[in-house]
């Protein structure tokens, strides 16, 4: 077997750690460095330099469902998921809501922007909030049909409530940049007017969030793009 | 959930925690599903690349060594590696790669975005003929041999272009044997 200098395995090494060599010349790079330190070192960097490229590629995210499809095929039960959020989001959102509304007679009694300014800062830093804010969802006529609330913190989460109507819906998110972003699937009926869920994009870039299900369209401007 | 480390969430899907199992999917499906759509070029196609992806990490995730690399690496390749097998079957002309770079700005939710931005600048700043065997390279799985015939230059001409572009990128980023 020839035996290769560090010279040669370095100059193999840019291949052979892109996976692109063949298979003579990955076997000769790694009989040498089994007894070369400096160049199995020098291998590493170059591995971990191959893998670290990668992240130069562009994020999309998938379309809608595919959170759900993946963890159906590695057997995780979406439902429970679901069930969770379905579960844990309404009392989540019901408590910064209603944190909020019991301060409203004293909001609507003071009518000071300062005092609300101020009852807003502390309701927030309950858990530790960066921001709050509710939007009209409206149907395809214009007519409103119900509330998205969008709060920043940790979690970030959604919470939609709709007055009229029944059916499941796709929830998306469009952020300033033009991406959409997959929320979730909600259900309404007349027992259940609310849904929330917890969300991985910056509130703050939300423009819209819109339902999508049952031949209709609603939509709820959370800011402007 | 959502401050647990990547370790954790991949422990979490390896043994197919509800919770963490979503939140890992939803923490890294933007980076895995723009990779493969990268690669492949097609919606379906990506998505099936994406959803593969997931279900090794979850087959080998015991399998995952901190001391190798990042989560997000380790999941990348996977995903690179899975892509290019169906590229190569499905797809045997690569997509432009210039494509790659051509976002002005990695959209990310999550902290990398400032490693992606200086990974795509030090690209940027190579030769566009080592740039090109490099992209080719890296996302497409070429090989020197199928570069050089792509782009009618000998095959010692593209080894050394990649050869040059991974000591320049090595510099550039400084990549350490910690």
């Amino acid at each position: 077997m020839t035996e290769h200098s560090c010279e040669d395995v370095r100059a193999l090494a840019p291949e052979v750690t892109l996976g692109i060599a063949s298979g003579e010349e990955r076997a000769a790079l790694l009989g040498h460095i089994a007894t070369c330190e400096p160049c199995r070192g020098f291998v590493r960097e170059l591995s971990t330099l191959s893998d670290e490229l990668l992240i130069a590629a562009p994020v999309h995210e998938p379309p809608v469902g595919f959170e759900t499809r993946v963890l159906e095929s590695i057997g995780v039960d979406a439902r429970i998921i679901r069930s969770l959020r379905s579960r844990l989001m309404p009392l989540a959102a019901a408590a910064l809501i209603a944190a909020l509304l019991a301060g409203s007679g004293v909001w609507f009694g003071t009518r000071s922007d300062r005092r609300i300014g101020e009852l807003y800062r502390q309701t927030l830093a309950t858990a530790n909030g960066e921001y709050f804010s509710a939007a009209k969802l409206e149907g395809s006529g214009g007519d409103e049909v119900g509330v998205v609330f969008a709060y920043q913190g940790e979690p970030s989460w959604l919470f939609v409530v709709l007055r009229e109507g029944s059916g499941t819906y796709t929830v998306t998110a469009e952020t300033r940049s033009g991406r959409t972003v997959a929320v979730g699937d909600a259900a309404f009926d007349d027992e259940k007017r609310g849904w929330g869920t917890d969300v991985m994009v910056d509130v703050h870039d939300i423009t819209t969030v819109q339902l999508v299900g049952g031949g209709e369209t609603l939509v709820g401007v959370v800011h402007e793009k | 959930m959502w401050s647990l480390s990547d370790e954790a969430l991949l422990a979490g899907l390896g043994s197919q925690e509800p919770e963490s199992s979503a939140a890992f999917v939803r923490r890294f499906q933007g980076r895995v599903y723009g990779l493969t759509f990268t690669i492949l070029g097609e919606p379906q196609a990506a998505e099936e690349a994406a959803q593969e992806t997931f279900v090794r990490a979850w087959r080998h995730a015991e399998a995952y060594d901190a001391r190798r690399g990042a989560v997000s690496t380790w999941l990348l390749t996977i995903a690179r590696n899975v892509a290019i097998d169906m590229v190569r079957v499905r797809r045997p002309e690569a997509m432009d790669p210039e494509l790659i770079l051509a976002t002005d700005r990695p959209q990310d939710e999550g902290g990398s975005l400032e490693e992606a931005m200086r990974v795509r600048d030090a690209l940027r700043e190579l030769p566009d003929e080592q740039r090109r065997a490099i992209v080719l390279a890296v996302f497409y799985g070429r090989t020197a041999r199928e570069i050089g015939e792509m782009d009618g230059v000998p095959i010692g001409t593209v080894k050394t272009r990649i050869r040059s572009a991974m000591f320049k990128l090595r510099d550039k980023l400084k990549v350490n044997d910690d």
